[in-house]
């Protein structure tokens, strides 16, 4: 049975890209099949995470308005057999997309894959609308900010209101995944603590990812963090996160800060 | 705490945000929560001469779009109430002056509930109030956790700032006492 999820937060810059790619490729690695839809048009950014940006020669737009087949469009991942990326348009405009293009599309998608993954854009428009419009269950990317958190919270109004799923009046699955979260900011009292953010948005928790060096690293290489550096504490919660989706009950940890010998010796800290 | 014109003053559209002047932080504030007042005002004017019937058809439409099973209004022979089995989330707005609302959940920092009659909110009030709006002093508000960003009970309010530290995010309710707001913990 496949299922539509999409990746969204109301915010930009929180972590949507960088989280659908690193959950895609890991339930890709347990050997489900993925495709990873970008929906960001205008900005995508999803093929440079991937890797792809060169591949890309048809994407959702000309799938949309019937330019292209479907199978032309997906371009398969060299790493991970199981994983194929939808890729934006970074020239054509956001108008491009119809609400029934998309709807066809999906369906399309559903037949062909386990997962489908939509990356969302930042805000509460159109594009964010559309991108959440099909799916079976959300992930609302959120930072340990006040900004971040109030921005979810709008989402999960929309969740809750626009998608097919609650016209039909049925109940959006909803897992919050709390992203760039920094131990030592945390322990100093900086960010809202991890039972702050779940007490204002109430929804349940799928993970908190550190914030990392990892990600950065792994996205100029072109590569899922989960892919890239694979036991990396972000990579690790990646994955865990990931088998949550698919069901397992995997505990929850909170990162915690860790002195790396290096570190201790220059009296620095660094996130585990 | 303040009074604001009980018939509110032509809306002049500019004022709904803060004007970037160096007027006192008080002032703009009253300006805003009159021009916001006086908004609210005139949509619920447009309802006024309607039916009861009609409310209660309003209130229906009302609860199916919160989400069919989740929100119910209750038809007594005084006043309808509108019930909420969810949180009330940042940019929603629940607007009943056809009777009292309850919510079962928060009401989020960016959201806002309006009643004609009393507000229950079992969870953190951290939205907007409007209480007794259309002229009911009588009404009230009451909440498991209050922490708003602004309590209105028929044209008299109360900012967040004006609110004794003691009492926030605790079980309170709030009521017109003679012409001024007063807060108490609800122990
Ligand atoms: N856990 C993390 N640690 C460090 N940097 C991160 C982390 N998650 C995301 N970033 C960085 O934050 C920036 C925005 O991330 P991105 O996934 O593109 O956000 P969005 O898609 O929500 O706009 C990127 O530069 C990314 O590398
Ligand atoms: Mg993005």
């Amino acid at each position: 049975m496949s299922k539509v999820l999409v990746v969204t937060s109301g915010k930009g810059g929180v972590g949507k890209t960088t989280s659908t790619a690193a959950i895609g490729a890991a339930l890709a690695s347990c050997g489900e099949k993925v495709v990873v839809v970008d929906f960001d048009v205008g900005l995508r950014n999803l093929d440079l995470v991937m890797g792809a940006e060169r591949r890309v020669v048809f994407d959702l737009i000309s799938v949309v308005q019937g330019n292209a087949k479907l199978a032309q469009a997906l371009i398969r991942d060299k790493r991970v057999e199981n994983l194929s990326l939808l890729a934006a348009s970074q020239t054509r405009d956001k108008d491009a997309l119809t609400e029934e293009g998309v709807a066809r599309v999906i369906a399309e998608l559903r037949e062909k894959f386990d997962w489908v993954i939509c990356d969302s854009p930042a805000g509460i428009e159109r594009g964010a609308t559309l991108a959440m419009r099909h799916a079976d269950l959300a992930v609302v990317v959120t930072n340990p900010e006040v900004s971040s958190v109030r921005d979810s919270d709008r989402i999960i109004g929309l969740l809750d209101s626009k998608t097919e799923k609650a016209e039909r009046g049925e109940r959006m699955e909803k897992h919050l995944l709390l992203t760039r979260f920094d131990p030592i900011r945390a322990a100093r009292g900086d960010m809202l603590s991890k039972e702050d953010v779940l007490e204002i948005l109430s929804i349940p928790l799928l993970g908190i990812i550190p914030e990392s060096q990892e990600v950065l690293r792994a996205s100029n290489m072109g590569a899922p963090v989960t892919l890239n550096s694979p036991m990396s504490a972000p990579a690790r919660a990646y994955m865990d996160a990931a088998r949550r989706l698919k069901g397992e009950s995997v505990e929850i940890a909170v990162p915690t800060e860790r002195k790396t010998l290096l570190n201790k010796l220059f009296g620095r800290r660094a996130a585990a | 705490m303040k009074r604001i014109q009980s018939s509110p003053p032509r809306r002049s559209p500019v004022n709904r945000r803060l004007a970037p002047t160096r007027r006192p932080l008080a002032d703009v504030r009253k300006a805003e929560v009159a021009a916001l007042f006086a908004e609210l005002w005139e949509q619920s004017l447009k309802s006024d001469g309607l039916r009861r019937v009609e409310s209660l058809r309003r209130a229906e439409a009302l609860a199916s779009k919160a989400g069919a099973e989740e929100a119910t209004v209750a038809a007594g022979d005084v006043a309808p109430c509108l019930f909420i089995d969810r949180p009330v989330r940042s940019g929603q707005s629940i607007r009943f002056p056809e009777g009292s609302v309850t919510i079962f959940g928060s009401v989020s920092s960016g959201a806002e509930i309006v009643a004609g009659g009393s507000i229950h909110v079992y969870g953190a009030l951290r939205g907007r109030a409007f209480a007794g709006f259309g002229g009911d002093s009588g009404a009230r508000i009451i909440c498991s956790s209050l922490d708003p960003e602004l309590l209105v009970i028929n044209g008299l309010y109360t900012t967040a700032d004006e609110i004794a530290a003691s009492l926030r995010n605790k079980p309170a309710q709030v009521r017109v006492d003679g012409q001024a707001m007063s807060v108490t913990a609800l122990d």
